[in-house]
């Protein structure tokens, strides 16, 4: 069956068989064959893609939601629905705090328009004032922390739409 | 004689000082706030002792504490590493007082560098150059403006008991100049407890050159050849190397000669860094002395093959200088790398968390001081600094492959780190060409990964797949956490 994956929020159609010729993936209706090893280096598992040696890593976020470390990189994998509808769905978004810290300054007010980049607000933690830019442009729909405010990992700070 | 040190600081420079305390036969003991319990230096060391909250000011900065931990644990001295009380004149002079000996330079020695414009005064007093610019306390507005215009624009505003680029503000006409005195003032006073500012003439892509230095007891001093710290962010190094591919024979000497001069002018005692700024012209001037052991201390040691730790446990015990000036030689090249827990997709904004996996580089010529291991979670509380790689080779080209595939075998999984931009600086051009400023980094653009999207792509569809697959194996949602269990079951069943 074929399936669209996310891969960092690129989309790709892919199809896996598992037969006696092992382990093929189809990405975009080309073939790739994969090893995959049994065992885990400090959990880490070696995946041979057309004989080319990756140490993969993965972690799961939710259902059908899982990130993919490799190398230095780490991909956002999400199993698709349909084609083409990413970008335009995400009218409201929430800003979350990337860290446990404290809200050192807020640089925007409700109803302001931001573009993306702007600054919105500072997040103190590990000795340093963090700038937490907009993802996007928009408005700012709600603020739900003030200036002091202790805030926790992926805490919702601001609503953007 | 010390038999035993305790260690006030935490993360892998308690750990550096552990280490050379184990090779001397002196019992090392490490004091942990509430949440460093489980870090490594706490787990290291012969003994430790809890000091207080995770909060910095509760803890690793609680002189009275710390004094206390000493005498119960009966130690003869105490290591400050750097950061925190390290280059504390009031600290150094409590331990004094108390009859332990501060592994460092004396209290009056930290309060003349630790203070900008006094430093710059005795330096300049001794023939040294240091950066057109005040060296006096300005008594009222007209002061700065007067200064300015004699040095001309762009000028830089600097805090005088500051450091690491805060209340540094650059000032390139008339207009700016009030404001970023009042900004560097503001700055200052929450970050120092002091607002005195100056101004220096701004000097246009400089690169930063420092010289290690010892001092004894007894007048004498050496240097122990440069480090390049170009390669910095925000003010903050991110590698340093030595030596410098700046430098030519008659300058290094020169700069040497006159790092000694400034070390001696001072009255300097202990392991300390002559910083200086280098123009394009190959003109350099004093820039200040770093009083304490500093994080880049690995790469002189690696190229000169002498313990800095060592040295300074050797000194404040009274002996003399081991070495001599002449027999300090360079041999071969080192290169430091610095791995903060900070996302460089983000803004660098930092990222705490917990280490799931990790895998360390190793093979010839590599040397690892990290503060982490698998398991352990990043406190919010402190540097972001996790740990340093540092490599030797017999050469800068030797020793920046080195460095690259060092990078590349480092894999910290669970939090985001800078290892991806290490490793794009060490293919850059301009980086392995040798020429860049302080910089650099600024319009530096990390390089896009050289993986196969498609092949990502194709691991990512069989990861789903086997993730997709796991309901059929295990009905309970808790064990969902580890992918590779469930393949191994899966394996299991075939």
């Amino acid at each position: 069956m074929k399936k669209k994956l996310h891969v960092n929020n690129k989309v790709f159609e892919v199809e896996v068989t598992d037969g006696k010729n092992g382990i093929n993936v189809l990405v975009n209706d080309n073939n790739h064959r994969i090893d995959l090893s049994k065992k885990t280096l400090y959990g880490f598992r070696s995946l041979l893609v057309d004989g080319e040696s990756f140490e993969v890593f993965c972690e799961q976020k939710g259902e059908a939601h899982f990130l993919l470390w490799i190398g230095h990189n780490c991909y956002e994998i999400k199993l698709g629905e349909a084609l083409g509808s990413g970008e335009t769905k995400e009218s409201v978004s929430v800003i979350t705090a990337p860290m446990p810290g404290l809200i050192a300054k807020l640089k925007v007010k409700e109803n302001e328009m931001v573009v993306k980049g702007d600054p919105i607000l500072i997040l103190e933690a590990m000795k340093m004032q963090n700038e937490i830019n907009s993802p996007k442009n928009g408005r700012i729909k709600e603020i739900l922390i003030e200036e002091g405010t202790k805030v926790g990992l992926e805490q919702k700070l601001i609503i953007l739409e | 004689m010390i038999e035993k040190i305790l260690i006030a600081n935490r993360g892998e420079i308690a750990l550096r000082i552990i280490r050379t305390c184990r090779e001397m036969g002196i019992r090392s003991v490490a004091v942990y706030s509430d949440v460093d319990r489980d870090a490594l230096h706490t787990r290291s060391a012969d003994e430790a002792y809890h000091i207080g909250e995770s909060n910095p000011q509760k803890s690793y900065l609680n002189m009275d504490k710390l004094i206390s931990v000493a005498k119960e644990a009966k130690c003869q001295a105490i290591h400050p590493g750097y950061g925190f009380l390290a280059e504390n004149h009031l600290f150094a002079e409590k331990c004094q007082v108390e009859n332990f000996i501060f592994i460092g330079p004396n209290p009056d020695e930290l309060k003349l560098v630790g203070d900008k414009i006094a430093a710059r005064n005795t330096v300049r007093d001794a023939g040294a150059p240091i950066i057109p610019g005040m060296t006096a306390k300005a008594n009222n507005p007209q002061d700065f403006d007067k200064a300015t215009e004699k040095i001309g624009f762009p000028v830089i505003v600097k805090a005088s008991m500051g450091g690491g680029g805060k209340g540094m503000r650059i000032v390139r006409n008339k207009k700016g100049l009030a404001q970023a005195i009042e900004l560097g003032r503001r700055e200052a006073l929450s970050a120092f407890g002091d607002d005195t500012v100056y101004i220096e003439k701004y000097i246009e892509e400089p690169r930063h050159v420092e010289f290690q230095v010892l001092a004894d007891n007894y007048g004498n001093a050496i240097h122990l050849f440069e480090r390049e710290c170009s390669i910095q962010r925000r003010y903050q190094k991110i590698i340093e190397e030595s030596p410098s591919c700046a430098l030519d024979e008659g300058l290094r000497r020169r700069m040497g000669e006159v790092a000694i001069k400034i070390i001696k002018v001072c009255a300097y005692t202990n392991a300390g860094t002559v910083e200086f700024l280098l123009d394009k012209n190959k003109d350099f001037y004093f820039l200040e002395v770093n009083a304490r052991i500093q994080v880049e201390h690995p790469v002189t040691e690696l190229v000169t093959n002498v313990d800095l730790v060592k040295e300074q446990i050797m000194i404040a015990s009274g002996n003399k200088l081991s070495y001599k000036q002449e027999e300090m030689h360079q041999n071969g090249h080192a290169i430091e790398a610095r791995i903060y827990a900070e996302d460089p997709d983000n803004n660098f904004i930092p990222s705490p968390g917990k280490i799931k996996y990790l895998i360390e580089p190793s093979g010839p010529g590599i040397r690892l001081d990290s503060g982490i291991y698998e398991g352990f979670e990043i406190p919010v509380f402190y540097d972001p600094l996790i740990s340093k790689l540092v490599v030797w080779g017999t050469d800068r080209n030797v020793a920046i492959s080195r460095m690259k595939r060092a990078l590349d075998e480092y894999k910290i999984v669970g939090i985001k780190t800078i290892l991806r931009l290490l490793s794009s600086i060490m293919e850059d051009k301009r980086f392995i060409k040798g020429d860049f400023s302080t910089h650099f980094l600024d319009s530096f653009e990390i390089k896009e990964t050289d993986l196969d999207e498609e092949k990502i792509a194709a691991i990512a569809a069989l990861c789903e797949k086997i993730v997709s697959k796991k309901s059929l194996i295990s009905q309970e949602p808790s064990k969902r956490e580890n992918l590779w269990k469930i393949i191994g079951r899966e394996n299991a069943l075939r």
